[in-house]
């Protein structure tokens, strides 16, 4: 039973990892020890979980007097509390050591140190005897929690997001609401398919690059590792992790390798981050990350609110992903003939789907084979209506049975077509409908490729 | 008689060369061995590297102050925010008084860059000198023994 005239749930903003924690231990034969913790983490009422990394003396300490004292501080007032601990036991696998080294595998990932380096080996899981402030009394200029009421945002943002049924509306509907409704002004939205080893790119808000065509491994990067493991990833205070890794590096002497470039648009110097899989039915079928230029705007005081805001964005893309298939044949077009001029040179390689018009890239993958295949038939015959359905129908393009998330790539290209101003355009004309849009009259040539991808293109 | 070993050399300038926004915790034992940590400041070096002199928070009736005033072992880490790199000494306390003016205004001569440093890594400016509690600084003499890389990654405790 807790002493503590402080109650550990009071200051849970004090552990959330933004400020570091100084662990005190103490030998058997009386010499005190200190380590610095990247991560404190709030077990219960009664419970917090230290991360193990480094810590061979303090570890010692530990098996030989189970006792420790940490200073913990809250981000937004610096009111510091001691907690004094008394150590229960060590955990190597459990929730609480999945989220930990899920944590800590993104800030490795993130700022460019291996994962080795950064291991964790086990989660010390302490009572907390006692909980004290020390040092000056609490700041009287306090700033006001967020103002947040989660039932009613929650509320606002489910019905902004129910208020379209189009793939496309919905995903601007729910970033404009992240940032209206919650104050998560800078998101990127990224799709995911059925066996697929990248996500992409469908739709960002807050940046002037546009996040469309971007693409970012499984296991890559906060945005992968999320993705990968199907595990919501908060780091409170990336400048802290940014320091703390180019120190570890250093001493490791650390060939961290090129640094993980994600092409997709970001803050500079993000200051906190979270990467929320969208998963429905187990099936994963995107990844909603979020930054602010604010440490600790994301962090285990709204992890909750983000796995239910991801949850019913994640149900209402799925619902909305396999579109509107119409059977009906394309309607007739009304497009104006492309403009004369000279032609727009347009080349599709092979070897990964990639497509370049007048030299520069637009698209690869998936969104690269559906490309070429609208620009190729309109070359042949002038046609630029096109359904979704006979996309899903076509077996060279190679969608993956079951998610396809057709919707979400048809987006991705529309966007990346738009902001890309190649001359090219694909316009949503109806439920399943788009129409293909050229300013221009088109040379199309494709490069072929003698490697592993030559038997994907026998036809 | 102390546990703590007598090196034969001790480089006291590595701590110096951390830097003047240098965050320092100390931490000491009581009589059962529970640890107890506070914020110093104003660490200086002086009996020829042998001992380092710091102003520790200690507020009247606290544990660190009971700690300090019977010379018990200590622990004392530095830390420079903005590069993480990082030295722990121990050694015993050998001396223990009231801060002087002159003190109080060097350490409020470090709080500004040690502000300035954390600020850097994120620390809202608005509360960033919050850190210090100059009420009760006790000036803290101790016997360094041993000194030890604390800089995170693989190196993390060797012996300096």
């Amino acid at each position: 039973m807790s002493t503590s005239p402080i109650p550990l749930e009071s200051i849970q903003r004090c552990l959330e990892g933004v400020i570091p924690s100084p662990l005190a231990t103490c030998s058997a034969d009386g010499v005190p020890n200190i380590t610095y913790m990247s991560v404190v983490r709030y077990v219960d009422a009664e419970r917090v979980a230290l991360s193990r990394q480094f810590f061979r003396k303090t570890a010692a300490n530990v098996d030989e007097n189970p006792v420790a004292q940490v200073l913990v501080v809250d981000p937004d007032t610096l009111d510091q509390y001691a907690l004094d601990l008394r150590y229960l036991h060590t955990e190597t696998e459990g929730p609480i050591f999945d989220s930990m080294k899920a944590n800590l595998d993104a800030v490795a990932s993130h700022t460019g140190v291996g994962r080795d380096v950064f291991r964790l080996r086990g989660v010390d899981v302490h009572r907390v005897v006692a909980c004290r402030r020390i040092g000056r009394d609490p700041d009287p200029g306090r700033p006001r929690d967020h103002a947040l009421d989660p039932l009613k945002a929650l509320d606002d943002f489910v019905r902004r997001v129910g208020e379209s049924d189009d793939y496309d509306a919905v995903t601007q509907a729910a970033l404009q609401a992240l940032e209206d409704v919650f104050g998560w002004p800078h998101a990127i939205l990224l799709g995911a398919a059925a066996g697929a080893e990248r996500l992409f790119g469908v739709a960002s808000n807050g940046y002037p690059r546009s996040s469309a065509g971007a693409e970012v491994a499984l296991g890559e990067g906060m945005i992968g590792l999320a993705a990968q493991r199907r595990r919501l990833i908060c780091v409170s205070n990336l400048a802290r992790s940014r320091v703390m890794g180019s120190a570890v590096q250093e001493r490791a002497g650390g060939d961290a390798g090129a640094p993980r470039e994600i092409p997709l648009p970001g803050l500079d110097r993000p200051q906190s981050a979270a990467a929320v899989p969208l998963v429905v039915h187990r099936e994963l079928v995107g990844v909603l990350y979020l930054e602010s230029d604010r440490p600790g705007a994301f962090g285990p005081h709204n992890e909750r609110l983000l796995r239910i805001v991801g949850g019913h964005l994640a149900a209402a893309l799925a619902g909305l992903a396999h579109g509107h298939d119409t059977a009906d044949a394309p309607a007739a077009d009304p497009a104006p003939a492309p403009r004369p001029g000279d032609a727009l040179e347009v080349t599709y390689y092979q070897a990964d789907d990639s497509v370049f018009a007048g030299g520069d890239y637009v698209i690869k993958g998936v969104p690269g084979r559906i490309l070429w295949k609208l620009l190729r038939e309109h070359a042949a015959d002038g046609r630029t209506a096109f359904t979704n359905r006979e996309l899903r129908l076509d077996e060279a393009l190679g969608l993956p049975a079951g998610n396809d998330n057709l919707e979400a790539r048809l987006v991705a290209l529309r966007r990346r077509l738009a902001a890309g101003g190649f001359g090219i355009a694909l316009e949503r004309v109806a439920r399943g409908r788009m129409a293909l849009r050229v300013q221009r009259p088109l040379a199309l040539s494709e490069v072929p490729t003698s490697g592993p991808m030559r038997g994907a293109h026998r036809r | 008689m102390s546990p703590l070993e007598q090196p034969a050399t001790i480089d006291l300038g590595v701590v110096a060369r951390l830097g003047a926004g240098v965050a320092v915790v100390v931490a000491t034992p009581d009589l059962e061995l529970r640890p107890t940590l506070a914020r110093a400041w104003h660490p200086r070096i002086d009996a020829g590297g042998r001992r380092v002199t710091l102003c520790v928070e200690a507020p009247l009736g606290s544990p660190i102050r009971a700690n300090l005033e019977r010379r018990c072992a200590l622990a004392a880490t530095f830390v420079r925010p903005t590069t993480y790199r990082s030295v722990q000494v121990k050694g015993t306390v050998r001396d223990v008084r009231p801060s002087t003016a002159e003190e109080r205004r060097a350490v409020a001569d470090h709080n500004a860059i040690f502000v300035d440093e954390v600020v850097e890594v994120g620390v809202p400016a608005r509360v960033a000198d919050r850190f210090l509690d100059d009420r009760e600084l006790l000036a803290v003499t101790v016997d360094v023994r041993e000194l030890y890389d604390q800089t995170p990654g693989p190196a993390a405790g060797e012996r300096l």
